[in-house]
């Protein structure tokens, strides 16, 4: 063979595509994954990453164990869809069989052969797990993946879960552009089938197999937007006929008899009872002793230490006598020692599920103890006691609802993340699912003075002071909790320098406003340039904006996504004292935007010198219909536009 | 702009983390603080820490066992806790720790402020395992301290045995925390056949001299050691940061390949003898320089090739300082098969174009750069120190500086930590010592423009256009590639929307090229609705719509550490805003260029782009690293002030007189 033909060919073994490569590279992916991923369709542009499929097989025993065997097929488009991508699986050690996962990475060049992912990591799961029995795996894409490349990965997973209910997330963030779902069950069984939050799915109640096939979910921010309120779950349950039918549950009292007989007799003893009488001794009001007794519950320390979150153990609270006696717990650890208090001091009290996040969070035509994510609890109170935080007219009477857990929250009031959801106040077979109580606008409201005396160059000093309330105050506690007075102070500073430049803060302090239940700061502000000097010699000046307005400041939202306006209110109230000798020629109208989400409006009027500018934000909480936040972004740009108005002075005495 | 990290720099971070969980999260004290202790009575080193460690020691005892090297750390702590959020900051705590590593005698004891002391029994602790991957197992300890209240005294002792591993070579133990330390006593007995040095940070300052006693302990005491407290623009957490740091004899002797590729060890300084070069390498080479001239253009063709055409088998973007031990094999300095393979380490991506300029007859060197040197060895940086492997072209002016296999840097730059710090230039039959050359403020841009249309009403609506070149690109690039497509524009338009919170944006588009060598930008349609408020006849109008820079830190009037910059950058922002016809407009004087001799520059502009049609408002500030480092912490009020004279540039109003109709 000459020289050039042999450098030719070298060189085309270094900068062509072989083509010999190409046909045999595929054959070492399985056949269902070569489906898939000839799949060549625009399904997904735009995402960091497309499942092309997502095929579960579930298989449930007579004995109450899953088997789940999980084939999936993930194109990565980009490098955050690499890094983001990966199939993480759970499973209860010592429960059943863990997982093997495994799966190939395809490489988008089409000569390139298929490589063996890296093994799955195995981590524990839940940190705060004691026995370190709930661990997951991990298979990454690994380092060698590019955008492009396709992962596929197959895994099989025998579990025994403490409920016969099983709980899948559809949508698994990227787009999916088919998911297959079999499901078997038992003969003489009885399956119910929905999708949570919202939509019924088919359903049957004959022994067999179904299968569901899903094409183009969407992501769960796509789906919030969707107006079907955040990640999409599809849930079933089983109802055995025989006595593993303790493990499942047809109706709310089901579950409130089995979390109450679960968390029996661990709420009381000596030192609960000794506590309980020291708490409250000398103390004559209802409200006095119970605030009394919530003290030391809601002052532990809050440490999650989980036994057996396997078994169910995620319900099961520790001792009271023994949280009262470390000082430490968590919600459930606290909801009980309160409970165990309120019981020993005399009160009627009950343990709450409850559920941190979206209003409607909790389906209440899907009666399960996996709908919770938090503890509280409830006494029962006089009808006379007013409390934002009692709910009238349950099947117990007057209901006072308290949450251990949050330090900044006082007795009395309840968390603006619980107010509005649907709780189950566990009383044995008698439970009752409710709709905890929410506070208006005005109860969570800021108030803000400013007073601002203008020099004639446009300097200007003052004072501020923001008066907290309701969970605006609890805000603030916890703030200055987390940060300490100079580290929230800096936060303000540092906020300030970017809504207002060149506008300086000093002596910053914090104290409690209206007894235990406001938050008040007060402090000095200046501002070398706070009115500028027009080319005619006037001066001219907007007010900063000190707060959050009511969370109406931005356009654009975070709480939009899960569809909940928190219900609040922030009022700023500014003095303006101008220089001698200078005259207000111009001030924005008086503008009064109120739509069904939220209100704008601001006052001005002057005195002599000087000039009082009040705007108060009110949002009025609630879920937001998917269809309204155009509505309501729009509704913010204007309250936005509106809020930016200048006042403008003159030398001289006004013209008549 | 750029925030110094803590631990970014930091020479020994391996053996950090694994010591820092140890002993940050755990402290000691096997035995019983006295009552009377003078740790006890010592006033307060700062009355608004939430906690102070009164007393902590450390005792290290190396040896060998018959399965290797054994290193024996016994340590004691005792904190007192003074607010609740000490108290959670100090109530509970872990210990994460390999195999081959023994934690016990694990003691907890916490004395409440009424006197009475208890103690957590073992059952109380947990001890799991949190990964397992191939034959790597993790575990951790965990206890929660009870009873913990403002005013108890946290006592808490551990000893923990490390056997043979790569950790225990040297030994660093972190001498800050968070929160005060009154006491601090290291003593450390060294294996006795092997000779051992102890070095304390700039920060630590021993209270006395330090001794060696009989059974061979060297002891340092140290006191009143303040909290670590972070700040941007921070010099690395290894240059302000309180640490002891052991080594044992010779430095590392440099894998045999590195120096061969140095031409140290006499087997010549050609790199045709070095490196493979076989007549296919150049027919390769003219193939992909594709008829381009010109030296740089040549280079470039080169570098692009290897950057885009080569897999980086490497982590991460800036793991051309990680692989070199390993992939100093002989697969990755055969720069034809790594271009056969398509793939290979940063080394051996960096050394295929080392070998392809050779055979293009380009004159190529091999730049052998040192990593950080502890200020301490007091030494000129040695082989053992070499960090990366990079490669030099020669052109007219100087030497082109290439690193394909850091996919982060374009032809010409590389990594900030590889600027201003010694290096070889090995090739062309010599040796050669150099410094590498910092890069110009200029090669790292941030550059915005905003072509917009004010209306009579004061609403503006236009186009904004947002680039970043260089290392300014790198950090944008590393930041968003790990965002969602959804996410980036959250992240892009963050600081817009600080400034106008009613901002409507749409059209967004980003650009973030996985080259690394094309700048990454972002550009969207914007409308601004009241962005210029009427004030009777007039509109003021903001010539600047972008998020101010550097407010927040320009905001801290006091500073704790020098000015760090990684590199040098520069900012610039043209706008143009079209007025509405027929209006009249007073443009505001720009105020004076403020600068900050040798270290920061910013000036800017106003003009009517044509009367009445138009204002155009332009803005520059460079940051520039001189040669003689950080800035000290005393400086701060003279850049701060020069900072703060450049905002008000961007705080310029303009007067408007409303004109008969809109264009």
């Amino acid at each position: 063979m000459s020289r050039p033909v042999l450098l030719a060919l070298v060189l085309a073994a270094v900068l062509a595509v072989p083509a010999a490569s190409v046909a045999g590279a595929m054959k070492d992916v399985p056949e269902w994954a070569r489906a898939a991923i000839a799949d060549t369709s625009t399904f997904g542009a735009g995402a960091d990453a497309v499942v092309l499929l997502d095929a579960r097989d579930l298989r449930v025993s007579n004995d109450g164990r899953v088997t789940t065997h999980v084939r999936r097929v993930i194109r990565l488009l980009t490098q955050a869809g690499i890094e983001q991508a990966d199939c993480t699986v759970y499973y209860v050690e010592n429960q059943g069989r863990p997982p093997e996962l495994s799966g190939l990475l395809v490489p988008a060049a089409a000569d390139a052969a298929p490589r063996p992912l890296p093994p799955a990591a195995d981590l524990l799961a839940a940190h705060g797990e004691v026995r370190g029995e709930v661990r997951m795996r991990v298979l990454a894409p690994g380092p060698r993946a590019r955008p492009g490349d396709v992962m596929v990965a197959e895994w099989t997973h025998e579990d025994a879960p403490p409920f016969l209910a099983i709980d899948l997330v559809a949508n698994l963030g990227p787009p999916v552009r088919r998911s297959e779902l079999r499901l078997d069950w038992p003969p003489g069984w009885t399956l119910t089938s929905r999708w949570l939050p919202s939509g019924r799915l088919d359903s049957t109640t004959a022994a067999g197999t179904r299968t569901w096939v899903f094409d183009r979910l969407d992501p769960p921010g796509e789906a919030a937007r969707g107006g079907d309120g955040g990640p999409r779950h599809l849930a079933f349950a089983f109802a055995p006929d025989h006595p593993l039918r303790a493990r499942s549950f047809g109706s709310w009292e089901d579950v409130s008899a089995w979390f109450t007989d679960y968390v029996a007799g661990r709420d009381g003893g000596a030192t609960v009872t000794t506590s309980a009488s020291a708490a409250v001794s000398g103390v004559e009001s209802e409200r006095g002793r119970i605030a009394a007794l919530s003290r030391e519950p809601q002052a532990a320390r809050y440490v999650a230490l989980e036994v057996g979150l396997g078994r169910g153990g995620g319900y099961l609270p520790r001792p009271a006598a023994e949280v009262l006696d470390m000082g430490y717990g968590d919600c459930k650890d606290k909801a009980n020692l309160f409970s165990g208090l309120a019981k020993a001091a005399g009160f009627r009290a009950w343990l709450v599920l409850a559920s941190v996040g979206r209003r409607d969070s909790v389906c209440a035509s899907w009666p399960s103890p996996q709908q919770f994510n938090h503890c509280i609890c409830a006494v029962a109170v006089s009808d006379s006691l007013d409390s934002p935080a009692v709910l009238r007219g349950t099947r117990l009477g007057a209901l006072l609802f308290f949450d251990a857990t949050d330090p900044d929250t006082p007795l009395g009031e309840l968390p603006l993340a619980l107010q509005g959801s649907l709780a189950l106040v566990a009383d044995g077979g008698r439970g009752q699912l409710v709709r905890l109580p929410a506070t208006p606008p005005s109860a969570n409201r800021v108030d803000w003075t400013i007073t601002a005396a203008l020099e004639p160059g446009g300097r200007a000093e003052g004072t501020v002071r923001s008066e907290c309330f309701g969970a605006a105050a609890s805000a603030r506690r916890s703030a200055l909790r987390q940060r300490g007075e100079a580290g929230l102070a800096q936060a303000f500073v540092y906020a300030l320098a970017r809504r207002a430049p060149g506008t300086v803060l000093a002596d910053l302090h914090f104290g409690a406003g209206d007894g235990d239940r406001g938050c008040r700061a007060d402090g000095r502000w200046s501002s070398s340039t706070f009115a500028r000097t027009l080319s005619d010699g006037g001066l001219v000046f907007g007010l900063p904006s000190w707060g959050e307005r009511a969370g109406l400041r931005e356009a654009e939202r975070d709480e939009e996504d899960d569809g909940t306006l928190a219900a609040r209110s922030e009022t700023e109230r500014c003095l303006v004292r101008w220089p001698a000798g200078m005259h207000l020629v111009s001030a924005p109208a008086d503008t009064s935007i109120v739509t069904a989400f939220a209100s704008f409006v601001r006052r001005t009027r002057t005195a002599g010198d000087s000039l009082v500018v009040e705007q108060t934000w009110t949002s009025l909480g609630g879920p937001v219909p998917s269809d309204s936040l155009q509505v309501l972004r729009g509704l913010r740009r204007r309250i936005g536009a509106e809020a930016r108005g200048v006042w403008r002075l003159a030398a001289g005495e006004p013209k008549r | 702009m750029r925030t110094g990290s803590r631990l970014r720099g930091n020479p020994f971070l391996p053996v950090a983390v694994a010591l820092a969980w140890c002993v940050a999260a755990m402290p000691c004290g096997a035995a019983s603080l006295d009552p009377a202790s003078p740790d006890l009575a010592h006033p307060r080193l700062d009355p608004a820490a939430d906690a102070e460690v009164v007393r902590c020691e450390y005792r290290v005892v190396d040896g060998v066992v018959a399965q290797g090297f054994d290193r024996l750390v016994v340590m004691n702590r005792a904190t007192m806790v003074y607010t609740a959020r000490g108290a959670e900051a100090h109530g509970t705590s872990s210990i994460l720790y390999g195999e081959g590593t023994e934690v016990d005698n694990l003691f907890v004891r916490v004395t409440a402020p009424d006197g009475r002391s208890r103690v957590v029994t073992p059952e109380k602790m947990v001890d799991q395992e949190v990964l397992r991957l191939g034959g790597m197992r993790l575990r951790r300890k965990t206890f929660v301290v009870p009873g913990l209240v403002p005013g108890s005294l946290v006592e808490v002792s551990s000893r923990i045995r490390m056997l043979d591993g790569w950790y225990v070579r040297d030994l660093f133990l972190p001498c800050q925390d968070d929160v005060p330390i009154r006491s601090l006593r290291v003593r450390v007995r060294p294996w006795k056949d092997r000779p051992f040095t102890l070095h304390s940070s700039v920060s630590l300052v021993p209270a006395e001299p330090p001794t060696t006693d009989a059974e061979g302990y060297r002891t340092i005491v140290v006191r009143d050691v303040p909290a670590l407290v972070e700040e941007p623009w921070m010099p690395p957490f290894g240059r302000v940061s309180a640490f002891l740091y052991g080594e044992y004899g010779e430095p590392d002797v440099a894998p045999y390949s590195i120096n061969r590729l140095a031409g140290r060890t006499g087997e010549g300084t050609d790199l045709r003898k070095v490196l493979p070069v076989p007549d296919t390498l150049a027919v390769i080479a003219k193939s992909i320089e594709g008829g381009a001239t010109g030296l740089a253009e040549r280079a470039e063709r080169l570098f692009r090739h290897c950057r885009t055409g080569l897999r980086n088998l490497s982590f991460a973007a800036d793991s051309a300082s990680r692989p070199l031990p390993a992939a100093a094999t002989m697969a990755d300095v055969r720069p034809l098969q790594t271009l056969h393979r398509a793939e290979g380490t940063a080394l051996g991506v960096n050394l295929a174009l080392a070998g392809l300029a050779i055979a293009s007859g380009l004159d190529t060197r091999l730049v052998l750069v040192s990593g950080e040197v502890p200020y301490w060895m007091g030494e000129a940086p040695s082989l053992a120190s070499v960090a990366r492997v990079l490669v030099a072209v020669a052109r007219p002016g100087g030497w082109l500086f290439l690193d394909p296999g850091d996919p982060d840097q374009p032809p010409g730059l590389v990594d900030p930590s590889a600027e201003g710090v010694a290096a070889w230039l090995s090739g062309g039959g010599k040796v050669t010592d150099i410094t590498m050359p910092r890069s110009p403020a200029s090669a790292s841009r941030l550059e915005r423009e905003a072509d917009l249309v004010l209306t009579p009403e004061g609403d503006v609506e236009g186009r904004l256009h947002v680039r970043w070149t260089g290392h300014l690109a790198a950090q944008e690039r590393r930041a968003f590639a790990k965002l969602g497509a959804g996410e980036r524009a959250g992240k892009a338009l963050e600081g817009l929307r600080t400034r106008w919170p009613s901002a409507e944006v749409d059209s967004f588009e980003m650009v973030i090229p996985g080259d690394g060598i094309e700048p990454v930008e972002w550009a969207c349609r914007v409308r601004l609705r009241g962005y210029a408020p009427a004030a009777g006849d007039l509109l003021l109008a903001p010539l600047d719509p972008f998020e101010e820079l550097h407010v927040e830190v320009a905001a801290d009037s006091s500073r704790r550490h020098p000015v760090h910059w990684d590199f040098s950058w520069s900012e610039s922002d043209r706008v143009r805003i079209a007025l509405p016809a027929g209006a009249r407009v007073t443009p505001p004087r720009a105020p004076a260029a403020a600068s900050m001799a040798g270290r920061f520059e910013s000036d800017c502009s106003v003009r009517e782009d044509a009367p009445g049609r138009g204002l155009v408002f332009e803005r520059q500030a460079a940051f520039t690293c001189p040669a003689e480092g950080d800035l000290p912490a005393e400086r701060w009020p003279e850049l701060r002030a020069a900072i703060g004279a450049s905002l008000a540039g961007s705080r310029l109003v303009a007067e408007i007189a409303a004109g008969a109709s809109s264009p």
